[in-house]
């Protein structure tokens, strides 16, 4: 009986140990050596600190593969990574054929929609990932590399600098942008200019003149406060009230007065205005003939009265002829 | 002054003697009888179940309940720190890596050294009491064959599966930590099968063959070099015990170095 639950117990622990044993190394990546994994590498041409093999390579966040090999291309002195994807995570290459062939071709077809591989932080600690996104835009020209035949069992993506590359390199120009500017010379001139303005500032005129506006800063003051207190708030409303009948009125005479002139008829009574003028004017030309002649008349009275008055017998005798007056 | 000067030098030679030179002795009778494993009835296959059953199914309630809560302590440990800076996930790494790498197979060796080596020592310490060995001797049969093999196998079918047994609670004993401290179950999951791969759990148990065979050979050693007495089985079955603990420290740091250098 001893030995039966003896032998129960080994047998218990060996069959445990060993199913633990399979299944942590299944679930630990085992499996990942059966799987069909596909190829792919990409040259980075700044540091890639931070990352290593085993590395996440995600598409868009989705872990799809990790680094299998770094290495540095001393021809184009750039940093040579390779990636294993495994094709299962595409799942229309998954259920058309699963073959990589396939998933060849839809490659090419992103690359030329602008898929790219960046390298990209994974948290705070300096570790880093490969992500696969659209970086550039669709149809940008791909750097065909010369050393492809190197690696021509695997595909290429083309890789585009990380963001802290750009940063940096911003940063960069900024510096020398920043580098070029005259510091010295400008705080000379901003030295001068302080003297300058120290000196103007203790001009006598200066401060009279700002004497002056205080002066008249407190008078506005004073008259502010005078017209607050004029002006308060009850008072101001019936001002605003009246402000607003009067308008009132004076927007219905002005429509009022609208209506009277479209009912005067203004351009048909302008036009016998007008023609009434003419008529006066040709009128004053007549009246001026016949004042004229009248003048003319008047002055021919006068002198006849003149002479009249010199000679009365003349209405009876007649004029005398101007030989025989002398 | 001259007698006291050889005197210290005898003592200092029989020191090195006991510690070093009889070790690779016994270490070399042990190898030297390897061959008699194969002969007709050479492994005494009673013996290696019994040894089993000891070192092995009895340990395992003790190792996983070490583990669990070895697993757990570093969980809490390392989620105090690191939600300071909001790196709660990151409890997985340390957890998984610590486990996988040190703590199972490290507590799983220890749990052997007080189970196994001290019974080994006391069991052929007592042996050696009662003649038992001289009478194997006398009988033809090898007593470091006869002895040492079926502990030796036993200790290395056993600790390899205590230390997976090990690994899995503590990674449990982690994770009860990081699910009780808000991290989801499945997100806990998926970060353990991600960061952790297949090879650093096997270097982990490969560790433990090395401390198997340690941990038998100093544990017969110390019994096969115990005084004929009472008094010297317990002091042998204590020197089991220190030199396993000892000698599985040492081993473990070597092999720690050694597996810096492919990169675990």
């Amino acid at each position: 009986m001893n030995e039966r639950q003896q032998n129960l117990r080994i047998g218990i622990f060996t069959a445990a140990g060993l199913l633990l044993l399979l299944a942590g190394l299944f679930c630990l990546g085992l499996s990942d050596l059966f799987a069909d994994k596909i190829q792919l590498f990409t040259y980075f041409s700044e540091s890639v600190q931070g990352l290593s093999v085993g590395s996440s390579v995600k598409y868009r966040g989705v872990p799809v593969g990790s680094v299998s090999k770094l290495s540095i291309d001393m021809d184009s002195k750039k940093v040579l990574v390779t990636m294993e994807i495994d094709p299962a995570h595409f799942h229309r290459t998954r259920i058309r054929t699963g073959i990589s062939g396939t998933f060849d071709n839809m490659l090419q077809k992103e690359i030329k929609n602008g898929l790219r591989c960046r390298l990209e932080f994974a948290g705070i600690t300096g570790m880093k990932f490969i992500e696969l996104d659209y970086f550039a835009h669709p149809d940008a020209p791909i750097n065909l590399l010369e050393h492809y035949a190197l690696v021509r069992e695997a595909e290429y993506i083309p890789s585009v600098p990380s963001t802290i590359k750009d940063l940096t390199a911003t940063l960069s120009g900024a510096l020398d942008r920043l580098g070029k500017i005259r510091f010295e010379d400008i705080a000379g001139e901003l030295e001068r200019s302080l003297s300058k303005l120290s000196d103007l500032l203790s001009d006598p005129a200066i401060s009279s003149a700002i004497n002056r506006i205080n002066e008249a800063a407190e008078h506005l003051e004073a008259g502010s406060g005078t017209i607050l207190r004029v002006l308060d708030e009850n008072r101001l409303n019936r001002l605003l009230n009246t402000l607003e009948k009067d308008l009132d009125v004076l927007n219905n005479l002005g429509e009022q007065l609208t209506r009277t002139t479209q009912e005067m008829k203004l351009p048909e009574t302008t036009s016998a205005f007008r023609k009434g003028l003419t008529e006066l004017s040709e009128g004053r030309e007549s009246l001026d003939d016949t004042l004229s002649k009248l003048n003319q008349t008047l002055e021919s009275i006068k002198i006849l009265t003149d002479y009249l008055s010199t000679d009365p017998s003349s209405i009876i005798k007649g004029k005398k002829n101007p030989a025989n007056r002398k | 002054m001259a007698d006291s000067t050889n005197k210290g030098i005898g003592r200092f030679l029989e020191t090195i003697g006991a510690n070093i030179v009889d070790p690779l002795i016994f270490l070399g009778g042990v190898v030297a009888n390897f061959p008699a494993l194969f002969r007709k009835r050479g492994l005494r296959k009673r013996e290696l179940l019994y040894y089993l059953d000891l070192c092995g199914a009895k340990s395992v309630p003790v190792v996983a309940l070490i583990c669990f809560l070895m697993g757990a302590v570093l969980g809490i440990q390392a989620m105090l720190q690191m939600r300071k800076v909001g790196t709660d996930i990151f409890v997985v790494d340390l957890v998984g890596f610590a486990v996988l790498k040190e703590f199972g197979p490290l507590m799983a060796a220890m749990i052997a050294t007080g189970r196994a080596a001290s019974a080994f020592a006391a069991e052929i310490g007592t042996m050696k009491v009662n003649d038992e060995i001289n009478a194997l001797e006398t009988m033809g049969i090898p007593p470091l064959a006869y002895l040492v093999y079926p502990k030796l196998l036993a200790m290395l079918i056993a600790m390899p599966l205590l230390t997976v047994i090990g690994d899995v609670a503590g990674i449990a004993g982690g994770m009860l930590v990081g699910v009780s401290m808000e991290i989801p179950l499945a997100a806990y999951w998926s970060r353990t099968v991600t960061v952790l791969d297949f090879i650093t759990f096997l270097l982990g148990i490969g560790k433990t063959l090395c401390f198997a065979v340690l941990i038998t050979l100093a544990g017969c050693f110390c019994g096969f070099k115990s005084p004929p007495d009472a008094q010297g089985v317990g002091r042998g079955a204590t020197s089991a015990v220190v030199a396993s603990i000892f000698l599985v420290v040492v081993a473990d740091a070597i092999i720690t170095l050694l597996y810096s250098f492919i990169g675990y």
